[in-house]
């Protein structure tokens, strides 16, 4: 049976957790992330009609929302970074915050690909699941997997 | 940061939230952020291309030239209306394919038949031009070094657009080779 306006919105409240990460991992700055997660619950929506129940709602939502955050044009704007100095993450400034912050601009260095890769992992995806919804074997997955965990390792270090 | 603390680092970090009025506020096509401005120029453009084609028919005899000529410069401007339609519809069509692969590759393809309109339609739009005023203007040697200055303007413009494009193509190209 069809997914009316009202049964989405819910969907998309108990998962709109991840489009934010995903935004914060592919857009430098809060603007770019704003419109690029406008651009995902647009695509979500406007591809609705071809999900297929077969898959679950988040499987279905990782692969479209990272297809669109590698495809969306980025807007042409002077390269400013928010870094973990400014007002709106000040808050967030004791050792543990740290720590994800020094993970998360970490993640920020792989390429795009990567970065679709890691995030399935990250979401406690199975080797298989990544599989299905990147289009790479199973097999490539523990491989690119592996050496991409090693360059976040590597880039933790360094930084 | 073993893999668990990577993951549970992950997990953990605090996202916004946005409340049931303000995702269904951002759902519909009327709200896409690039489509907005996209509209808003098309819009912008027709009023000013309108507001041109009646200064130019009243105040510079637009009713003595060539039937040829008018519809000329009005092809041009209707080119480069064409062109930001032609915009609008790549940004507004859904994702596709089963994969995120298939789904970039899906992409690529819409992006290079974009990239081809999009010179094209400049092209066309700068030929109709040309031939427009050539049609109209009558040319003595400080015309001709200004019109050969416009060309040169519109080759760069041209030759930057096509750059801009194959940059665009490029980069998607090695995203997907990546996965």
């Amino acid at each position: 049976m069809a997914m009316n306006e009202s049964q989405f919105l819910d969907l998309l409240d108990a998962h709109q957790g991840i489009i934010h990460k995903i935004c914060r991992l592919y857009r430098d700055s809060r603007e770019d992330r704003e419109d690029l997660f406008q651009e995902i619950v647009f695509q979500l929506w406007k591809s609705l009609p071809a999900f297929q129940e077969k898959a679950t709602f988040s499987t279905w939502m990782y692969r479209i929302a990272l297809s669109t955050a590698i495809s969306a044009f980025r807007k042409q704007r002077p390269d400013i970074r928010y870094t973990a100095s400014l007002p709106d993450e000040l808050a967030e400034s004791h050792e543990h915050d740290e720590q994800r912050e020094r993970l998360f601009e970490a993640l920020r260095k792989l390429s795009d690909a990567d970065k679709a890769l890691i995030t399935l992992y990250l979401e406690n995806l199975s080797y298989q699941e990544i599989a299905r919804i990147s289009g790479i074997s199973e097999n490539n997955v523990g491989v690119k997997l592996n050496r991409i965990k090693h360059k976040i390792q590597q880039l933790l270090k360094n930084g | 940061m073993e893999n668990d603390a990577l993951k549970s680092a992950w997990q953990d970090l605090p996202t916004p939230q946005k409340s049931n009025p303000e995702l269904k506020s951002i759902l519909h096509e009327s709200a896409h952020p690039v489509l907005k401005g996209i509209r808003r120029q098309l819009l912008i453009e027709l009023v000013g291309f309108t507001a041109f084609l009646l200064v130019y028919y009243d105040f510079f005899d637009g009713d003595r030239k060539p039937l040829y000529a008018n519809m000329l410069l009005v092809s041009a401007m209707l080119l480069v209306m064409a062109h930001n339609i032609a915009g609008y519809l790549l940004t507004r069509r859904g994702i596709k394919g089963n994969t995120i692969r298939q789904s970039l590759e899906d992409r690529l393809g819409d992006m290079k038949t974009y990239a081809i309109v999009s010179v094209a339609l400049r092209v066309l739009a700068a030929a109709c031009l040309w031939f427009f005023f050539m049609s109209v203007v009558t040319f003595d040697a400080h015309r001709y070094w200004l019109l050969a200055v416009v060309v040169v303007l519109v080759l760069v413009q041209i030759t930057a657009l096509s750059r801009i494009w194959l940059g665009r193509l490029k980069r998607m190209r090695e995203v997907i080779a990546d996965f």
